[in-house]
């Protein structure tokens, strides 16, 4: 027992980093979004089918926290503060894209501490994946296919979360 | 000393205001166009390309091509009425002068059209106009160009239009 308990302090210290201070603040203004936050350790566990190219996307992904906002309190002009802020935590630009009415934006930060911030939004929701560590460049696109489609559940968990209370 | 390298310094960064893009002007017009599909690709993350391991010499090749890239924007619109409108406009607010005509493809359903810009002998940006019944794409990829690995990566990704770049070797020019 007393074993376990050293190796989940350890654990946490040495996750040294923290998610970005600007995802900290989203999620603190709007604290009734969905969010989501996995570990490497529950990525893992979620990856049930032994998907091995799951597992090579997620096995430099430190921790990601993921959440979902509505337009209706969040507008272009405060999108555009949010990745200002997040350029001035050195986030850099990597891709942007807007089609069929969604945008999706790709910021990328190296050095000691990597991340990565995609922010997914369409005419309803802002989506914002903040990843602290890194994803294998050939693996991004798998990444993205997963983000489309998990924007759809993350709705279906909001849902679903409406009706337990 | 100090006049020369105020001078200097005004050079570098004139260098860089013209050092645009051809598609810029276009862009800016339709960036918050809704109707517009747009992508950015910015010089970093071509940049992160020189990290990755290349399986095969060929792929080596094409990663050291792909860092070497400073951007890439592409404008689209999938609208039957407005395409050939827009693939006309393309050639009046696009400084076609600057550009060479590489290469014009004409299928059944759409007019292609490629342009390079040459910099010091080396080819650094590469113009695709596409105007079809009901499509219309403008792309512009610029840094230092291979043509040849560009085409080589246009086949792997399955991008329709740049496979054409194959039949072209960097000696030919359209006069």
């Amino acid at each position: 027992m007393k074993y376990s308990i050293l190796a989940l302090l350890i654990a946490v210290a040495l996750s040294g980093q923290a998610q970005s201070k600007t995802t900290e603040k989203l999620h603190k203004k709007y604290s009734e979004a969905l969010s989501l936050f996995f570990y490497n350790n529950t990525l893992r566990m979620i990856n049930q089918t032994d998907d091995k190219e799951f597992d090579e996307l997620i096995k430099d992904i430190e921790k990601m926290k993921f959440l979902m906002i509505k337009k209706e309190e969040f507008g272009t002009d405060d999108y555009k503060k949010l990745i200002s802020d997040y350029k001035s935590e050195s986030f850099e630009e990597m891709m942007t894209s807007r089609h069929d009415g969604k945008n999706f934006d790709v910021y990328m930060k190296e050095g000691n501490s990597k991340g990565m911030i995609v922010a997914v939004n369409d005419s309803e929701n802002l989506y914002v994946l903040d990843i602290v560590g890194s994803i294998p460049l050939n693996k991004v696109t798998t990444l993205f296919k997963e983000i489309d489609e998990s924007t759809e559940i993350g709705k279906r968990i909001q849902e679903f979360a409406k009706h337990e209370h | 000393m100090k006049k020369l390298i105020v001078a200097g310094a005004l050079l570098i960064v004139m260098n860089g205001a013209f050092a645009q893009d051809a598609i810029s002007k276009f862009f800016s017009k339709y960036q918050t166009d809704e109707s517009f599909s747009s992508v950015t690709v910015s010089s970093k993350m071509f940049g992160l390309f020189t990290n990755m391991e290349a399986d095969t010499p060929e792929d080596k090749e094409i990663l050291e091509a792909i860092s070497k890239l400073k951007g890439l924007k592409i404008l689209a619109k999938e609208d039957a009425r407005t395409a050939r409108g827009l693939y006309k406009e393309a050639f009046t607010l696009i400084p076609i002068k600057e550009y060479e005509e590489l290469m014009a493809v004409r299928t059944d359903d759409k007019d292609m059209k490629f342009f390079i810009k040459e910099t010091g002998g080396k080819i650094s940006e590469l113009l695709m106009v596409v105007g079809g019944n009901e499509q219309f794409m403008v792309m512009s990829l610029f840094g230092e160009i291979d043509l040849k690995q560009i085409a080589r990566i246009g086949r792997k990704m399955d991008v329709k239009g740049l496979e054409h770049l194959e039949k072209m070797h960097d000696g030919d020019k359209k006069h």
